[in-house]
């Protein structure tokens, strides 16, 4: 999971940006800083960094980006979702 | 999940995505395959865990409308523990470890935000081995791939 913080655009602009990336399995905006938390499904290390330091990065108004790396996922409840966006 | 997923492989799940109604008959005429084909791959499929065919619900219509992250430092004697106390949970839609500042990571999907502020000040103030916790509310959701989601 990544914590995007954004400096100098709508983090809504950059929010669509970033879910624009395939990789990207879902994008959600936070009232405060990180404004975007975005979920990532790497096939590894090596993609995960291929991520973040290619199409990720050079999303325009990004400042920072933290990752929150998953090591077991014990919960993925796939039956909810919004058919609107 | 982990073998490779072939060509063909891949269009029966795309075409299962597409429509997760359409017959093994019509899968097979869209590839050139025979019908026995689709079903021994379907059956694989689902036996590795690569696809499964569910129904998925829009979460307005059950009336989950808040939702926040809950990030928690948690002793980590207690990590299991805690995880799975929260997997048990209603109110959590995805739990996991993670590694950093918080090693327990999770999704409360609820119905509204006073359901939200209950689960947080009374069911979790009741666990051991929690340091500190830190909760993100969601204000939008700009993106959600239901297509493509980790099956336990």
């Amino acid at each position: 999971m990544l914590n995007i913080s954004v400096q100098g655009r709508d983090a809504r602009a950059v929010a669509e940006d970033v879910g624009g990336i395939e990789e990207v399995a879902s994008v959600v905006l936070l009232l405060g800083t990180p404004q975007i938390s975005a979920m990532i499904h790497a096939r590894d290390r090596t993609h995960l960094h291929e991520l973040i330091s290619g199409p990720i990065s050079v999303v325009a108004g990004i400042a920072k980006i933290e990752a929150d790396v998953m090591l077991n996922i014990w919960k993925y409840r796939s039956d909810l979702a919004r058919f609107d966006l | 999940m982990s073998d490779e997923l072939d060509e063909i492989d891949r269009r029966i799940i795309e075409i299962l995505g597409a429509d997760g109604r359409t017959s093994n008959r019509s899968i097979a005429r869209a590839l050139g395959v025979v019908e026995s084909t689709v079903r021994k791959r379907l059956k694989r499929l689902e036996n590795q865990k690569a696809m499964r065919l569910a129904v998925v619900c829009d979460a307005r219509v059950l009336q989950i409308e808040a939702f926040a992250f809950l990030r928690a430092s948690v002793a980590p004697s207690h990590t299991r523990h805690v995880a799975q106390w929260l997997s048990s949970l209603d109110e959590t839609s995805f739990v996991a470890d993670a590694i950093g500042q918080y090693n327990v990571v999770a999704l409360l999907s609820v119905h509204s935000r006073s359901e939200l502020a209950d689960t947080i000040l009374e069911k979790l103030t009741v666990l051991d081995g929690i340091n500190s916790v830190e909760i993100r509310e969601i204000a939008g959701i700009t993106k959600h791939r239901w297509d493509l989601v980790r099956i336990p």
